[in-house]
């Protein structure tokens, strides 16, 4: 959970953006977000954030917020402010009926990568070693540190973990979003919202907050297009009120 | 014993310094060979940082979604001078600054419900909340994408005659004039009972609870005072530029006062200002240097890592312990 | 003379651990009730329920006869319940004053007030409340010292203080002599007689030489109950806290 979220987002697009258009192939475009995402991720933690984990939890929203937008002003430096674009690939493009609705096939194929994804990372976090080491580290990591286990790399693999997933998200997300360096900010916030509407601190919750705000950005567009954007902020606010831990979420992690 | 307020070693000296400081400011700036337009928006850039400052310098809350306030102040003050509703500047100020805050009382109640981090996400999601709200379903106030133009130049009504302040000095002073007292408010708040407290909040808010505060009211007092704040500052903005722009409720100013407010310093009320003045010279600068034009949103992202890593106290707050250490040594 | 603090059968469960087990205890005011046990006892718990600090999950609290049970931690301490914690807990980046004031700022001006335009001068007996903080504690010497560069033994009397100057008729102290060297215990039990005219206190501690020394009643816990109670002498005599203490495997 970072604010750094967003620019990770934009550096995966572009890295996945790079390789594509010099290979054509998304496959490698996939690779090469994930691998220079993960990359990018274990030298910012190594370099920056681990300084940061005894100072206090708004030092390190501030760091990564700075961090967040150092790496879009890098990319608009280095890739110019145009939008690039990142066409569908061959064997995605057309659309599928699903009874009624006409539907492209690319964007179910990214629930498909979607969903893949997020089985990794929940194998990763809940079933490996370096998941259950975090997971502890988290609740308490001077006894985990007691316990003669590296927590600092654990810690490590895991933020670049996630940066890698963002930096995926950001390339999977390329064809449908136009690649720019400005196009992370809002899926930062979506997120958040995302995580508050399906619970706090819960895997599931996450899962089942996506599933929610994109229902109701996708109704409010049919029947009151002004607030669809809104109307997702609204729906956040009134979760907030009614039930503060999320649908999913656990009372009382704060 | 004479208690002093608390985390405060400075007196009048330092509204003192301001008043002589706003005075030179436009020679200063024109010096430089800036206008002093220039000088009135890092005015009321700092003004907003005012706020900012109280809600994360003094009280410890970081919120991302200042900005719904500095947006919703300036288009409520705007709008009622643009419609002559209430034609009177300051008046017009007053109730945008009043809706600002009823807005902070209404946002505070929820947001803080949640503490640090999901705290701060919540802010800028709300931040986020009033930006689409402004930018569609209300458009037909807002103007959306285009703004609110025809705000009307600041002047003071005085019962027979009324002052005009609308050439750039004039524009200057009533800004200036308006930051000095938002400033001098601002001090007699943290030097107060009420702001002992709001710092106690920011060193160790579960000891101050458990003391006998009720922690959550202080909290939801500072922000709604830090919405004023900015909504005060919003007001002034579509004064200034004879318009309103949509881009004061957007995500990239809330963090930009952020930013200011960190490289300026935060917990000392002036950093904001300094931040300000950084960010628009290193902005107006760099962008004449043809190599770097572009990048200078960079160099101040690496400035803000560098002093948060390093200097945390900020401009300010660096020359400050800088200043203290030096007396000891004597 | 009437109870100060009645508990009655006071239970906390975390899920499948019972952390205090039906515990009663009735304090009568202006005495000094030590609080101990083996380690997990659950005298910690206790401790937080009787702070406010958690609720529990069923029995009750009153203080001078109001039912405080589920108040929280600020309107208990409102009320006139104040806490010293085993870890200490001060505002490390405000000197030692400052740190007093705090606690003196909620006693004389209740949870909230708006006062932002108000002086300190103009709360009432707030001078004289710190400085008599400061000069029970000790610490008057180091008043414009920054808490957070104080010594071990300095910072615990901080710790004390602040409780101390939440004006409490009953000050809970979790350890006070956690850490302390023997010259630094001596004084703080010396610190203790001092209070006890004006307090009444409640003490959990490790060290039997302090307890024995100062406590009018002792309450023996373990396993998340009561075990004994009595006066010191009817403790040492007890077979129960022999065995607890000596004979006693963890389960």
């Amino acid at each position: 959970m970072n604010f750094a979220h967003g620019g990770l987002f934009t550096a995966g697009a572009y890295a996945g953006w790079l390789a594509y258009s010099r290979t054509n192939s998304y496959v490698f475009g996939i690779l090469s977000a994930l691998v220079v995402v993960f990359v990018l991720g274990i030298v910012v933690e190594r370099v920056l954030i681990r300084h940061y984990y005894a100072r206090p939890k708004e030092d390190q929203i501030l760091v990564t917020f700075g961090l967040g937008i150092v790496l879009v002003e890098t990319v608009r430096a280095l890739f110019s402010g145009q939008t690039k674009l990142v066409p569908t690939p061959d064997w995605a493009t057309g659309a599928v009926q699903l009874a009624d609705l006409v539907y492209p096939q690319y964007r179910i194929d990214v629930v498909g990568i979607v969903a893949l994804t997020l089985l990794v990372v929940w194998i990763i976090i809940f079933k490996t070693r370096l998941g259950l080491i975090v997971r502890a580290g988290i609740d308490d990591s001077l006894i985990v540190e007691m316990l003669g286990i590296d927590i600092g790399r654990a810690f490590m693999l895991v933020f670049a973990l996630g940066a890698a997933v963002a930096g995926l998200a950001g390339f999977v997300d390329a064809p449908i979003l136009a690649v720019n360096p400005d196009m992370g900010t809002s899926v930062l916030v979506q997120s958040f919202v995302v995580i508050v509407i399906g619970g706090v601190g819960s895997f599931g919750g996450a899962i089942v907050g996506g599933l929610v705000a994109g229902e109701i950005v996708s109704l409010t567009s049919v029947f009151a297009p002004d607030w669809a954007q809104a109307a997702l902020y609204i729906a956040m606010a009134l979760v907030l009120i009614l039930r503060p831990q999320g649908l999913l979420g656990v009372v009382g992690r704060s | 014993m004479i208690l002093r307020p608390v985390g405060d070693r400075t007196g009048w000296w330092i509204e003192g310094a301001l008043a002589l400081f706003l005075v030179v400011f436009p020679a200063l700036l024109a010096l430089c060979g800036v206008g002093t337009d220039l000088g009135t928006r890092i005015l009321i850039l700092g003004l907003f940082g005012i706020g900012v400052d109280l809600l994360f310098g003094y009280t410890g809350l970081l919120s991302f979604g200042q900005a719904a306030f500095y947006g919703t102040g300036g288009f409520v003050t705007a709008h009622l001078l643009v419609t002559h509703v209430i034609p009177n500047s300051l008046g017009a100020l007053a109730i945008g600054t009043l809706v600002a805050a009823l807005f902070g009382a209404l946002i505070g109640s929820l947001a803080l419900r949640q503490v640090g981090l999901y705290f701060a996400m919540l802010t800028l999601a709300f931040g986020q909340l009033f930006y689409f709200v402004e930018n569609s379903p209300l458009r037909a106030y807002t103007g959306s994408e285009n703004g609110l133009p025809g705000v009307p130049k600041p002047s003071l009504w005085l019962g027979g005659t009324t002052i005009d302040f609308s050439s750039s000095v004039g524009t200057y002073v009533f800004v200036a004039v308006i930051y000095f007292v938002g400033f001098f408010i601002a001090r007699r708040i943290v030097r107060s009972p009420f702001g002992a407290v709001l710092r106690a909040i920011r060193e160790n808010p579960e000891r101050a609870q458990a003391v006998g505060h009720l922690v959550s009211r202080y909290k939801l007092v500072a922000f709604t005072i830090a919405a004023a704040y900015g909504g005060l500052a919003g007001g002034l903005l579509g004064m200034f530029q004879g318009y309103m722009p949509p881009e004061a409720f957007s995500i990239d100013q809330s963090g930009e006062i952020i930013v200011m407010t960190v490289i300026g310093g935060p917990g000392t009320l002036i950093g904001p200002l300094v931040g300000a003045a950084v960010w628009t010279f290193l902005r107006q600068g760099l962008q004449d240097v043809d190599v770097i034009a572009g990048i200078w949103k960079l160099i101040l992202g690496l400035i803000f890592i560098l002093l948060i890593t390093f200097f945390r106290r900020g401009l300010v707050g660096g020359a400050v312990s800088l200043w203290q250490r030096v007396r000891a040594a004597r | 003379m009437s109870a100060m603090l009645e508990v009655r059968d006071l239970t906390k469960r975390f899920g499948g651990l019972t952390a205090v087990d039906g515990v009663s205890l009735t304090i009568e005011a202006g005495t000094i009730t030590a609080l101990i046990g083996p380690n997990g006892a659950g005298k910690s718990t206790f401790f937080k329920l009787l702070a406010g600090e958690i609720a529990p999950t069923s029995g009750d609290i009153s203080f001078k006869g109001e039912r405080i049970t589920g108040y929280g931690v600020t309107r208990t301490c409102q009320l006139g319940i104040g806490k010293s914690h085993q870890i200490t807990q001060i505002f490390p980046s405000l000197n030692v004053t400052e740190n007093l004031m705090i606690p003196a700022l909620a006693a004389r001006r209740g949870a909230f007030r708006g006062d932002m335009f108000g002086s300190m001068r103009r709360v009432d007996g707030l001078a004289a409340l710190v400085e008599g903080t400061l000069a029970a504690v000790g610490l008057a010497d180091r008043a414009g010292m920054r808490a957070g560069d104080l010594a071990y033994g300095e910072k615990r009397r901080l710790e004390i203080g602040l409780a101390l100057a939440t004006e409490p008729e009953l000050l809970l102290l979790d350890e006070p002599a956690a850490g302390m060297s023997p010259s630094e215990t001596t004084e703080t039990v010396a610190l203790i007689q001092h209070l006890r005219t004006r307090v009444t206190i409640v003490i959990v501690e490790h060290d039997m030489d302090v307890v024995f020394g100062l406590a009018d009643h002792i309450m023996v816990m373990q396993n998340g109950a009561t075990i004994a109670y009595g006066t010191p002498a009817e403790i040492r005599a007890d077979e129960r806290v022999r065995e607890a203490y000596l004979g006693g495997t963890d389960e």
